[in-house]
């Protein structure tokens, strides 16, 4: 026990000319601290016949009467019942109470909340970048077959709307979309790709279903005699 | 009990009077009555403290500011490694029964202090209050042996209480001077000073052997008389 609080203590019951050596106030020191450990002991025996793991109050005034000191059990009582009457009020009324129970409790869990945020693949850039090459990749392709039958054919006028009508077509999309899958079957499917566009060419027709329909085997004949 | 259970209807606040210490006799019947004055002067002074202390618990309505620190009266009963968990109600109740404690060791400190015309209170009060007092044979052990000593040797000096003080000191001669003179005692004070005595002699007979066993009752005592 602290030094001063017992000599607060002491000043309150002696006489104002009264004095007290430090030896004095050190065996009064020491005797409170062996008072608290004398009823502790003596109250821990009335938890363990009643199987309790919680020291209460009653516990301590039973270890008092039983130790002898019966004329602290009747002022301790009452101070109790008053402590309950006035703190257990100001429980409910005010939050300063909660924290002293809280001390009490020495075990406190503490779980610490972890947050992971997954970041996923952006599949957009992935998929915008397979389309552009395999117009790159059409366009490249096309060409040379354009120009080899340019010169042989004589349309070079409708050479220039019929390229330029390729990629506005909705029909094309689907092809291009399934040449980015497959390299090697993007050259397999290339040739009938051509034939289509020399279709095209001969006969100015835009769409692609048209063309099949519009075929014309004399109109090649035509060509071919003159 | 040295304590007699009455209810003092005296209320007295602030610090209390010592008593007057008792006079040096001529002789044992001469100086018998001023010890039994004194007595009953230290049993009335005790009586006015209970009464007070109840009197004050009743009006009081602070609990938080404690005159001792919680948290030390927690960690001194942990000390026990028995006793793992304590409710809120405990500590604070041992604040003030801490307070009662000291507040009972220092009045009967100084009532010794006062018996010797003395205004300081010394290590050798303290261990004639703690030697005297059944409840605080749990303190013998701070009690040094010179201490004890040196409270025969004061006690010595006052004619009145030779015959009354030497059973503490455990000599068997002075045990058997003891109880003749207790046998006077109870047959020709009043009860109160003979409970007193019958105390003092429970504690010789305690010393002797230098055992702390259980208590015996007064009634135990009074019976074997």
């Amino acid at each position: 026990m602290p030094i001063t609080n017992v000599t607060k203590i002491t000043g309150q019951i002696l006489p104002n000319n009264a004095k007290i050596s430090y030896d004095a106030m050190d065996m009064i020191q020491q005797g409170a601290t062996k008072y608290i450990n004398f009823v502790t002991r003596k109250a821990k025996e009335q938890c363990q016949s009643e199987y309790r793991k919680i020291m209460n109050a009653e516990d301590l005034l039973w270890a008092m009467k039983k130790l002898g000191f019966n004329d602290y059990v009747e002022p301790l009582t009452a101070f109790v019942q008053r402590y309950r009457n006035i703190e257990g009020s100001d429980l409910f009324t005010s939050h300063k109470e909660p924290i002293p129970h809280i001390e009490n409790n020495e075990p406190r869990p503490n779980p610490m909340p972890t947050l992971e945020i997954l970041h996923s693949p952006v599949p957009p850039p992935v998929h915008s970048s397979k389309p552009y090459f395999s117009i790159d990749t059409s366009h490249r392709e096309l060409i040379p077959h354009t120009e080899n039958n340019g010169p042989s054919l004589g349309l070079e006028p409708n050479h220039m709307p019929t390229f330029e009508m390729t990629p506005l077509s909705p029909s094309v999309h689907p092809f291009e979309s399934y040449f980015s899958i497959d390299p090697d079957t993007n050259l397999e499917i290339l040739d009938p790709n051509d034939i289509n566009e020399i279709y095209l060419d001969e006969f100015g027709v835009g769409c692609s279903n048209d063309a099949f329909n519009n075929v014309d085997v004399s109109a090649l004949f035509k060509h071919d005699q003159p | 009990m040295e304590n007699n259970q009455q209810q003092g209807a005296q209320a007295q606040s602030g610090p209390y009077p010592g008593g007057a210490g008792g006079s040096a006799g001529a002789g044992a019947g001469a100086g018998a009555a001023p010890f039994q004055h004194l007595l009953q002067q230290q049993q009335q002074q005790l009586q006015m403290f209970w009464s007070y202390q109840r009197q004050e618990i009743e009006h009081v309505n602070d609990f938080k500011n404690h005159q001792l620190p919680l948290a030390r009266i927690k960690k001194i009963m942990k000390a026990d490694e028995d006793v793992r968990m304590i409710s809120a109600e405990a500590p604070i109740l041992f604040a003030k029964a801490c307070e009662l404690f000291i507040l009972e060791l220092t009045i009967r400190s100084w009532l010794h202090a006062d018996e010797n015309k003395r205004r300081t209170l010394q290590k050798n009060d303290i261990a004639a209050a703690i030697t005297r007092t059944d409840i605080f044979d749990f303190l013998v052990d701070i009690v040094p042996r010179d201490e004890i000593k040196d409270d025969a040797a004061l006690v010595g000096a006052t004619a009145s209480g030779v015959p009354y003080y030497y059973p503490p000191i455990g000599q068997p001669a002075g045990m058997m001077i003891g109880r003749p003179a207790v046998d006077p005692a109870t047959g020709v004070y009043v009860q109160p000073p003979s409970q007193a005595w019958q105390s003092v002699w429970q504690s010789a007979a305690e010393d002797t052997p230098y055992g702390t066993g259980a208590q015996g009752n007064l009634d135990g005592q009074s019976m074997e008389f």
